[in-house]
């Protein structure tokens, strides 16, 4: 079966042909690659430059690459981890006038526990971190979710799963930022954004999450919450009991404690919290029982923590969670179409966070009563409880009525 | 080394350059540096591995060329039986033990420690490789061998690690025959075209939505509920997933051989196109299926000694098929249900002619009927197929049976699978790939890149028009190009060819 006896291929001008063909194929591949390379460092440059660090890290879809790369050029002093919900919560820039500390947004489109870990591993050489912002919902999903995602790339990250580092990372980061599909595609949409936000269009026609809901347009859901939370005479129903912490098993916790370790050890402190999900969307028991469960887990991590760990819960019935639920809101001014929270309601997080001034014009009744540290709360299952129970219409011995009135003087 | 990663495609052109340097002083310098670069390449993950390919190496030459000038019969026939037991000891030993002790300790209720062995990468196929050479060589079939052939023959990276797996008869003559070893541009441009298309295949078209599709096992791994829709949702999507990964590595393999002049067979011929389970084993891993046919099925009877051994030998081979792919319950089953399939297959073939004589003459003398006929075969082997696939997908027993269950309507509708994203919407896209669109060999038929290629001449491999059939042309170059820059921008965290596990 010798070779040679390829009809057509044996030939001088078989050979000739290869050769422009090599010479052809070689020519575009290494023409595309430098264009492409060249764009992409070019676009990497704008990416550094200060004044679009709320778009670079609020555009979706292509943080996996970029974000570990920017967060070791920005060292910034505050990071963010989570998933969506907490990438379009927090606006660096906004976020960093809030608490006057420089904000780096890590979180990514639908970040795992495990990718989020890996990111934090890989934040922990910067030594102007002082504080972890982490979004307990990544950690608390399903145990089906996947544990990577598409473009999760670990050899990016300054060190392995160990903690040892990584080798030739600088190379692969290089290699990642010029010559990879990824480059490409978040370029063309940074290029396109940035080109938006200097034609002086709002940030909610080129930041997604920017956009806002229209809280009249579900307004069946929206009718059955507000009969649940706000029943015209008396209690509604019998508000469910969550389950003990104990029977709630966190999926993802491991990479949740390893997390919080690497920060403890280094004395970075920790301000954990679940996503203020908008009351029409939540049930009433389940976020209750994974914050129990939650809080006996931070509970615990505190005991040997460096540093200091604090667990805000803003997941309950108050203003916030409870806009447009008793007057039309047809523009959210704290969420997105999907439920996403809007950076606007990441400075009111911020602010409790950090104990800063809230933005100006922020009502009384958020000022009040939006957010408290479980950790430092005097019987926190028994506030988590109550809180829970506004959820099913039971507001206490006083009612509502205060509250009402107070929603409705916004 | 995965051939979808960076440091393959920087492994390939460092290994390019020095061949062709190499070449240029001396064109019988080709060969060597093809060894080195092999063993390199296996080395790269588990360097002490090497010292295992060495001695099989080794160890399987000395047992051949005894063989080989064996005086009597029957110390030829002593020695081939102490090669293949040994060959198959050594597989064995590192494929099967954790399997055969974790089998004990369950059906006996013993407590014996699982070993904890690494399976070293490529042993499925170079240790098939060394029996189907003992074999051959006791049976007359090779001429000559000489040691340097038997290594590049065993350790030719781009067959090494995951197939096809190539018989003496394939390899042997082109390595002895060939005295000019020199880079040649022309199948240079071939091989490289090829790896290319395959390329796309893995990091274009499959490995962005496989993480959807995992979702589904995961959930009946976890014990879940699974519903209809999941369970057709993990059998069709992983019957494409296996399809373009194992087709992709296919190409890239023949394509990187032919690269230094070298032809591997043919490994994979549009599969879902076929039209009965017989001729899907046909064109669905060419290589092992023939190494199956000639080295179990035909030595156990084959198909000349009734229909009762016929199917207890199709049986008997697929369910061995079936363990060769993993130490696993699961892929026994899947290599039975194989079985099945095929013994159903010979059984109605023999129901027909007996019952029914001249039925399938008038189906195929009416077109319309011929044509319903073969859409209807091509769909039910398709959806046969992809039932067996969730077996050979799952990662235990219970899972297995929780899709398999639930793929026949003994569960809900829906439950998992997320049909509005992923995997899911492509399935139009992929059926129309894998049933109306020629294959990667059919493209490159003009080229004789592989070997065996003409036996699915006839009526399988489909004429394309000149535009189609690939060329050394600027078009194609220009083409080539493309989807070569559109699949090294895909590199990203892929996944490794599943193929690469067995």
């Amino acid at each position: 079966m010798d070779i040679h006896s390829n009809p057509g291929l044996h030939d001088n001008h078989s050979l000739v042909a290869g050769r422009r063909f090599l010479r052809i194929f070689a020519w575009c591949v290494s023409v595309t690659a430098v264009i492409v390379a060249s764009v992409n460092l070019v676009a990497y440059n704008y990416m550094l430059r200060d004044n679009n660090q709320t778009i670079v890290q609020l555009v979706a879809g292509w943080g996996r690459m970029y974000k570990p790369i920017l967060y070791d050029e920005a060292k910034p002093n505050v990071a963010v981890f989570g998933a969506s919900w907490a990438r379009d919560a927090f606006d660096p820039d906004a976020t960093g006038r809030i608490i006057g500390l420089k904000v780096f947004n890590h979180a990514v489109s639908g970040g795992t526990a495990y990718e989020t870990r890996r990111f934090a591993d890989s934040s922990l050489d910067n030594p102007n971190l002082q504080a972890a912002i982490i979004n307990l919902n990544t950690f608390y999903r399903s145990k089906l979710a996947a544990r990577v995602r598409y473009g999760f790339d670990e050899s990016i990250l300054d060190v392995d799963p160990e903690h040892k580092p990584n080798h030739w990372v600088a190379l692969k980061r290089t290699y990642s930022l010029t010559l990879t599909g990824w480059a490409a595609g978040a370029n063309l949409k940074l290029f396109s954004t940035l080109r938006a936000r200097d034609s002086g269009a709002a940030p909610s026609d080129y930041l997604k999450a920017y956009e806002q809901a229209d809280h009249t347009r579900r307004s069946g859901r929206m009718e059955i919450a507000r009969q649940r939370i706000f029943p015209e005479s008396g209690r509604a129903s019998e508000p469910s009991q969550p389950g003990s912490p104990a029977d709630y098993r966190g999926p993802n916790l491991v990479e949740l404690e390893v997390m919080i370790d690497g920060f403890c050890e280094r004395g970075v402190d920790v301000y954990a919290y679940f996503t203020p999900n908008h009351m029409r969307e939540q049930d009433c028991d389940l976020p209750a029982t994974e914050e129990l469960a939650a809080l006996e887990f931070l509970r615990r991590k505190q005991t040997t923590c460096n540093a200091r760990i604090s667990y805000f819960d803003f997941a309950y019935p108050n203003a916030v969670t409870l806009e447009g639920v008793l007057t039309p809101v047809t523009s959210s001014k704290y969420y997105r179409p999907d439920g996403h929270p809007r950076p606007t309601m990441g400075e009111l997080m911020a602010a409790r966070m950090f104990d800063r001034k809230f933005p100006p014009a922020t009502p009384a009744v958020i000022k009040q009563d939006f957010g408290v540290d479980l950790l430092t709360q005097p019987d926190a299952e028994g506030w988590l409880l109550e809180r829970a129970a506004r959820c099913a219409g039971d507001w206490g011995e006083n009612g509502y009525t205060d509250f009402k009135d107070a929603m409705l003087a916004q | 080394m995965v051939f979808a990663s960076h440091s393959f495609l920087a492994f390939l052109a460092i290994v390019l350059v020095v061949y062709w340097l190499v070449g240029r002083r001396d064109e019988r310098l080709g060969k060597p540096v093809l060894i080195v670069a092999s063993f390199i390449f296996y080395g790269y993950w588990i360097p002490a591995y090497l010292i295992l390919l060495t001695a099989s190496i080794l160890f399987n030459h000395a047992i051949a060329r005894a063989v080989l000038s064996g005086p009597s019969p029957r110390l030829r026939r002593a020695l081939t039986a102490l090669g293949i037991a040994l060959n198959l000891a050594l597989i064995g030993f590192y494929k099967y033990a954790a399997f055969l002790v974790e089998s004990l300790n369950w059906t006996m209720q013993t407590r014996f420690d699982v070993p904890e062995i690494i399976l070293p990468i490529g042993i499925s196929f170079f240790t098939f490789q060394q029996i189907s050479l003992l074999v051959d060589a006791y049976r007359g079939r090779v001429e000559r061998l000489r040691f340097w052939d038997h290594v590049l023959f065993i350790c030719f990276f781009p067959q090494l690690i995951a197939g096809p797996i190539v018989r003496q008869h394939d390899m042997l003559p082109q390595l002895m025959a060939r005295q000019d070893w020199r880079l040649r541009t022309d199948y240079l441009a071939i091989g490289i075209a090829l790896f290319a298309f395959g390329l796309f295949k893995k990091t274009v078209l499959i490995d962005p939505f496989v993480p959807y599709l995992d979702l589904v096992y995961q959930a009946a791994a976890a014990g879940d509920a699974v519903g209809f829709v999941d369970g057709w949702v993990a059998g069709i999507g992983y019957g494409f997933q296996v399809y373009f990964d194992f087709s992709a590595y296919s190409d890239m393999a023949i394509g990187l051989g032919f690269m230094f002049g070298l032809r591997l067979p043919i490994n994979f011929f549009s599969p879902y196109k076929a039209d009965s389970i017989r001729a899907f084993w046909r064109r669905w891993h060419i290589s092992l299926s023939r190494f199956l046919r000639d080295y179990l099925f035909i030595p156990m009877g084959g198909s000349h000694h009734g229909l009762a051994r016929t199917v207890a030998a199709l049986v008997v081979t697929m369910g061995l098929g079936g363990l060769w792919h993993g130490a696993g319950w699961t892929f026994v089953i899947w290599g039975l249900l194989h079985g099945a399939y095929l013994s159903g297959n010979h059984l109605w073939r023999a129901l027909v002619a007996k019952w029914l004589p001249g039925s399938r003459d008038r189906v195929r003398r009416s077109v319309s009927l011929a044509w319903i006929a073969r859409i209807l075969s091509i769909g039910i082997t398709f959806l046969a197929v992809s039932f067996a696939w969730v077996f050979f997908r799952s990662p235990d027993l219970d899972s297995a049976m929780r899709l398999a269950t639930a793929m026949f309507g003994f569960s809900s509708w829906h439950e998992v699978a997320l049909i509005t994203r992923g995997i899911v919407p492509l399935f139009p896209l992929y059926l129309i790939i894998v049933w109306l669109m020629p294959n990667t060999m059919e493209l490159f038929q003009a080229t004789r890149a592989a070997l065996h290629v003409e036996e699915y001449r006839d009526d399988k491999l489909t004429p394309l028009p000149g535009w189609l059939t690939f060329a050394l042309s600027s078009r194609w170059a220009v083409t080539t190009s493309i989807v070569f820059i559109c699949a090294w921008f895909a590199l990203s965290n892929l996944s490794p060819f599943i193929y690469f596990q067995f």
